[in-house]
């Protein structure tokens, strides 16, 4: 509840190709916390997420976003990653030509600055790969090019816990991973974790939070939060669907 | 722009065009052959520049000019060494290195191709033993007659075109390149082609020739005498693979800023023959390039990657081929060309294939990467499908780079710059990682340093 909470997203509205497609959303995470924001597909989740990390075509149009207090919204994304943002993308972009190490390396170098830090970078590399079950033969491979779409969002995770955000946005990390891989990654973002750090886990199936375990869950219907509260709602949408909410008027809790 | 005024200047300079050169170890039937594409030379008209090769080039650049001090053009009197060179260390550095790698075993050849010297090639033991030959051309006429009548100027000859047929005449200082049968030679061939320091045009000829089941890799490259001369050249390269052999041949240009050149390539396959062609396209002030397979044979394989890197106002005008003949024919075409300043690049990709030609496949993609505003690229696919039985795949793209890709990186704390330049180098990867790897540093740094001015 205090003012300090890692992440603010204050009454966010977002456009994207001149369309509004987030309406005032208003959420708080603080440090420790995991927060679920569950809605339907088109209902404005992934727009909110590029807009907070800077996308060039989401525009944040009124409101502000604070990470540590202060407002980012005049950062490039390059420096609101410094700033210790992170998005795990829903559709990670395939980048031939740059292998996924050298791709990791340069993003490490970014934060440490300095080529001496960079010694240790194959072990670290190799670590987090083993961790999650990432064939060591990936570093060599180019970004996404050509990944199934569960290999993708490993490596989405894999840099996740290189690159050990402030606060990370996690944009539908679950789909199109089988049983196995849902395992493992959510064991990764489980070890990320930590009472330091804060998530935004954006999912529409509640699956994913049997194994990692929310502080609070919000739905989202057409660009606005409808409603907010403990775990307990994702078992509700479960059983109910996302139509129970849908005349819901808008409680927000933050 | 359709017809250019042919003015008196030019006029004179087809009149002064010497007789043949003179290669003074060339046996008469091939001075002869010299002869005989002089009067080619000068019977065809400038081509036409609605013709859709000489659309994007004005063809009188690479007319035959005897300038001021050029008069010992085609007149020179080489001397042609096999044994000493007459470059001093530290003078091309490519050089130098090129025969530390002879001396470490890296290289089978290292030939330098001097226009204003000798033309001087070396190989190491291994590679003599193995039975490769690598010979000055007109030396190699008399010894190697029966091959090389059979080949020189057979895919590209004088009636080729106007400044084919220049260089059928004006050729010097040609390299023979001859892997008898069954010959394996895992280490590179390297070709050094240094320009003229008099600023005089230069008629480089390559003639290839890979016997049954041989196989080699030559490495091609054009550079000129200084960063301040004109050192412009007529290249043309003949690669003959014949049945079951299997080349690699690199081309690497990288003049100075102020050089014109032309250059003509034909791969010629046989039965079950492979080919891979790198065109690496660095320099000049207008670069044409012309490269091509025919796929003769059947069973044939033919990989064709371009890389062009363009700054400034240099104009590049790149044209490829590939002409099926045979029956299962396979040929995948990859050309990456990127930007930046002023500079300009057209490209025409020409995939034919005959009637009744069973199964055969033939892919193409041409990616234009612009850097900047300024910077034009134009690219057209040419398919001549004469036959049913094709799997044939083309695409193009000419645009800058994908901010999709540029956010990713953002995304993750890399600045914009660093982002873009590795999206360029990642784009020109895939190529570079084809070229033989001890040059692959070196080209690297090509592309380096025309990002560091990003
Ligand atoms: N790049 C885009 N261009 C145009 N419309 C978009 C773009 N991204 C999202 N939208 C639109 O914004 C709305 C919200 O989409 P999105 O944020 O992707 O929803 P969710 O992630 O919840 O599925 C949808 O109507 C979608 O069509
Ligand atoms: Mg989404």
């Amino acid at each position: 509840m205090s003012n300090t909470a890692l992440l603010q997203i204050k009454d966010v509205h977002v456009e994207v190709e001149g369309k509004e497609v987030v309406k005032g959303v208003t959420l708080d995470i603080g440090k420790g916390e995991v927060h679920a924001l569950m809605g339907k597909n088109g209902s404005g989740k992934s727009s909110l997420s590029n807009a907070i990390m800077g996308h060039p075509s989401y525009a944040i149009t009124s409101g502000d976003v604070l990470l540590d207090g202060k407002s980012i919204l005049e950062m490039a994304p390059d420096e609101r990653s410094i700033a210790g943002l992170f998005l795990a993308f829903q559709y990670p972009q395939a980048v031939p030509g740059v292998t996924v190490a050298n791709f990791l390396r340069s993003a490490l170098l970014a934060r440490r600055g300095d080529e001496k830090l960079m010694r240790t970078f194959r072990k670290e590399l190799y670590a987090a790969m083993d961790a999650l079950e990432v064939d060591h033969e990936f570093a060599g491979r180019y970004l996404n090019d050509g990944f199934s779409g569960g290999e993708k969002k490993r490596i989405e995770i894999l840099q996740l816990s290189l690159l050990q955000p402030k606060l990370a946005l996690l944009d539908e990390t679950d789909s199109g991973l089988d049983i196995d891989a849902l395992k493992t990654v959510s064991e990764g973002i489980n070890r990320y974790s930590s009472d330091e750090n804060g998530i935004l886990l954006v999912t529409h199936y509640q699956r994913i939070l049997d194994y990692v375990k929310p502080t609070k869950v919000h739905v989202m219907i057409a660009g606005k939060i409808v409603k907010s509260g403990g775990p307990e709602i994702a078992l509700e949408l479960e059983k109910s669907g996302y139509e129970t909410f849908q005349s819901t008027p808008v409680t927000v809790g933050a | 722009m359709s017809n250019i005024k042919i003015d008196k200047t030019i006029l004179k300079q087809v009149t002064a065009l010497p007789k043949v050169a003179d290669n003074a170890d060339s046996p008469d039937w091939m001075t002869s052959i010299q002869a005989g594409a002089r009067e080619r030379y000068q019977s065809q008209e400038l081509p036409d520049r609605t013709l859709h090769l000489w659309r994007y080039t004005d063809p009188s650049l690479f007319l035959y000019s005897d300038g001021a001090d050029a008069q010992q053009n085609g007149a020179s009197s080489k001397t042609v060494s096999t044994t000493a060179s007459t470059i001093e260390p530290g003078v091309s550095p490519a050089y130098d290195t090129a025969k530390e790698q002879l001396a470490a075993g890296e290289l089978a050849v290292v030939a330098l191709d001097d226009a204003d010297g000798a033309l001087d090639i070396q190989l190491t033991p291994a590679a003599k033993d193995a039975g490769l030959v690598a010979l000055p051309l007109c030396e190699a006429g008399a010894k190697y007659q029966k091959i090389i009548e059979r080949h020189l100027s057979k895919a590209v000859g004088a009636e080729f075109g106007k400044f084919e047929a220049l260089n059928a005449t004006l050729w010097e200082n040609g390299i023979f390149i001859y892997a008898p049968d069954n010959t394996v030679i895992a280490e590179p061939i390297h070709l050094l082609r240094r320009g003229s320091a008099s600023s005089r045009w230069t008629f480089p000829r390559t003639l290839i020739v890979a016997g049954e089941n041989s196989r080699l890799t030559v490495v091609d490259e054009y550079y000129s005498a200084n960063d301040t001369v004109s050192d412009n050249s007529n290249a043309v390269v003949e690669v003959f693979g014949l049945t079951g052999s299997e080349v690699e041949y690199v081309v690497l240009q990288r003049n100075n800023a102020h050089t014109i050149s032309h250059f003509t390539e034909r791969t010629t396959l046989a039965d079950n023959a492979k080919t891979t062609l790198v065109a690496a396209s660095f320099g000049g002030k207008t670069h044409k390039a012309n490269l091509g397979t025919i796929m003769q044979g059947r069973h044939t394989n033919s990989l064709q990657y371009g890389l062009v890197f363009g700054s400034d106002k240099q104009s590049f005008d790149h044209h490829t081929e590939h002409i099926n003949r045979g029956a299962h024919g396979y040929s995948n075409l990859d050309f990456k060309i990127v930007l930046k300043d002023k500079s300009h690049s057209a490209y025409t990709g020409l995939i034919r294939v005959d009637e009744n030609i069973a199964n055969c496949e033939a892919y193409q993609s041409n990616r234009n990467l612009l850097l900047n505003r300024g910077a034009k690229a134009e690219s057209i696919p040419e398919l001549e499908i004469l036959c049913d039985e094709v799997i044939c795949t083309h695409g193009a793209t000419v645009g800058p780079i994908d901010e999709m890709q540029v956010f990713y990186f953002l995304s993750r704390g890399i600045p914009r710059n660093e982002a873009v330049k590795m999206i360029v180098r990642g784009h020109v990867e895939p190529t570079l990682k084809l070229l033989p790897e001890s040059m692959q540093p070196r080209v690297r740094g090509y592309v380096d340093e025309r990002l560091e001015t990003l």
